[in-house]
């Protein structure tokens, strides 16, 4: 199974970002933790949550 | 800074009416501080003298002719240098940014200002684009707190809150994205104002998140926020995301009457949080101890989503400023900064299907928000966590895996002050944070000026310098 780092690792590839190995090394170690954080938000509002695409917050 | 510089826009204001004063020797002044202290405090990439001595000569000539356009005339000021000027290059802090950008403009905010008589003196440092940490490698000014040069002036409009706190400017402007006028302002001891968004325009600014970006000014005070906020706001055509909506004279509804105003004090994720320091903490509380004791009432509220609600703002910058860097990422990686890199690179890590999650927690948390503030006038909110750190202790990664207070407001869109409160044991500057409803700058500039009418925490100045060259003379 890929790991989180591997993965980030990919997508940064498929991205065309041409990235030292050390800082590809820390860039791809900081995946994992905002990726949870984000998989998060995704247990908020439910199934009738809209995009605020209208930025005017009134 | 010289100790006869008026300290305020509103002091300097009267004394070049009083004509105790002149404009051109008030900017004098502040040039000279700016060669004198500059070198060590990296506030400026560009300072624009001759422009400056022009500009001032102008405003001493309109009062010579009884010309009084505002406050402003005669008053020198910094621009952060994101914002397009007609007379200076505008870098962005970077190799990356076409040398071109924006090239012989003025950005409305600038054009407001010269407009009013203001005296833009320069473009100040900010962080790369407006977000990462100074990479000494590229050859730009390193911002230094002027409270103590090893610590951070945080960013990213490092450079306006040291030129204010150091007398090096009297205001300026900034942007906000995520707390980028506010926490550079609460480091350096100033007042900074992140308004709501669409308040103010931004088209002729390198954009960031471009639906979380505001232009705010920064001052000592409140009041000079109000002065400089009430000459930058309105509707521009050349903002799509700006907002028609009237623009009221701040300054005449600063009365310092808070009676009967409702305070909001979020405990949970905020003033409760087990990361929050407690001269953090202490210094909040005797901030909202003083508005109480002047007629405020006090009630403890909930915000829903804090936490999810920083993150999603994270998510959305990261987002929107990957948009924009793209193309510039992929071929020109290095020519970035270290840390602006490793921050904008995370942009490709991240899916639509989470842009758009995000988008719609930021509807949800609006909505949670709205409800609190149908109950207050304001909430107060700590700014930072812990006192002013070291500028070697800084940590991108933090952004991403740490709490913070600031933005949930850009992701709301509603307009928040950093107030400055009181001075940690290790000598630096704290401050607390006022958010208001949808454009109501008003309320939260009153909140902020009736506290500053009965402190001083706003006035202290550093002292890590003061050359005697830098003398006013009228």
């Amino acid at each position: 199974m890929t790991s989180p780092r591997e993965f980030a690792i990919t997508l940064l590839a498929q991205a065309g970002l041409t990235i030292p190995p050390d800082e590809l090394a820390k860039l791809a170690d900081s995946y994992e933790p905002f990726r949870a954080r984000v998989d998060a938000l995704y247990e908020i509002g439910g199934d009738a949550a809209e995009p605020a695409l209208a930025f005017h917050p009134a | 800074m010289p100790d006869n510089l008026p300290l305020t826009i509103r002091d300097a204001a009267a004394e070049l009416r009083a004509g105790t004063v002149t404009a051109v020797a008030l900017t004098t002044a502040v040039l000279d501080t700016i060669t004198a202290q500059d070198p060590a405090l990296g506030a400026y990439v560009t300072v624009t003298a001759e422009g400056a001595l022009a500009a001032a000569a102008a405003a001493d000539r309109d009062f010579a002719a009884g010309i009084d356009k505002h406050p402003l005339q005669g008053i020198p000021l910094a621009v952060k240098d994101i914002i397009a000027t007609k007379d200076a290059p505008t870098t962005a802090n970077s190799r990356v940014l076409d040398p071109q950008w924006g090239a012989g403009t003025d950005a409305p905010v600038v054009a407001r200002l010269r407009e009013a008589g203001g005296v833009v003196v320069g473009k100040t440092t900010t962080s790369e684009f407006a977000c990462g940490l100074p990479d000494p490698t590229k050859g730009f000014p390193i911002p230094r707190n002027p409270w103590n040069l090893e610590h951070t002036a945080s960013g990213s409009s490092a450079g306006t809150g040291i030129a204010v706190a150091a007398g090096l400017a009297l205001g300026g402007l900034g942007t906000d994205t995520g707390g980028s006028v506010r926490a550079p302002a609460s480091v350096s001891g100033i007042t900074g104002l992140k308004v709501t968004f669409g308040r103010v325009p931004k088209n002729g600014v390198v954009p960031l998140g471009y639906s979380l970006d505001s232009v705010g000014p920064m001052a000592r005070s409140a009041y000079d926020c109000a002065l400089l906020l009430e000459v930058i706001a309105g509707y521009d055509a050349g903002d799509p995301t700006a907002a028609d909506v009237p623009v009221p004279q701040y300054t005449s509804l600063l009365d310092g009457d808070v009676t009967g105003l409702r305070i909001g004090v979020p405990r949970e994720y905020f003033l409760d949080n087990p990361l929050l320091a407690d001269e953090v903490r202490d210094g909040v509380l005797d901030g909202i101890a003083a508005l109480q004791a002047m007629g405020a009432e006090v009630v403890d509220v909930t915000i829903p989503y804090a936490g999810p609600a920083n993150d999603a703002n994270n998510l959305t910058f990261l987002a929107e400023g990957y948009a924009y860097h793209r193309a510039d990422l992929i071929s020109r990686w290095t020519d970035y900064g270290k840390s602006t890199r490793d921050v904008l690179g995370r942009g490709a890590l991240y899916t639509g299907a989470d842009y758009v999650q995000a988008q719609r927690v930021r509807s949800v948390f609006r909505a949670e928000v709205a409800k609190v503030m149908d109950q207050v006038d304001v909430l107060i909110t700590p700014l930072s966590l812990g006192p002013v750190p070291r500028a070697d202790e800084m940590d991108m990664g933090l952004l991403f895996t740490g709490a913070s207070f600031t933005g949930q407001w850009n992701l709301t869109g509603m307009p928040a002050v950093s107030v400055p409160c009181g001075m940690s044991a290790n000598g630096l500057p704290l401050a607390f944070q006022v958010v208001g409803k949808p454009f109501a700058e008003t309320t939260v500039l009153k909140v902020a000026d009736a506290y500053q009418r009965g402190t001083d925490w706003h006035l202290r100045v550093p002292t890590f310098a003061a050359p005697a060259e830098a003398v006013l003379s009228a």
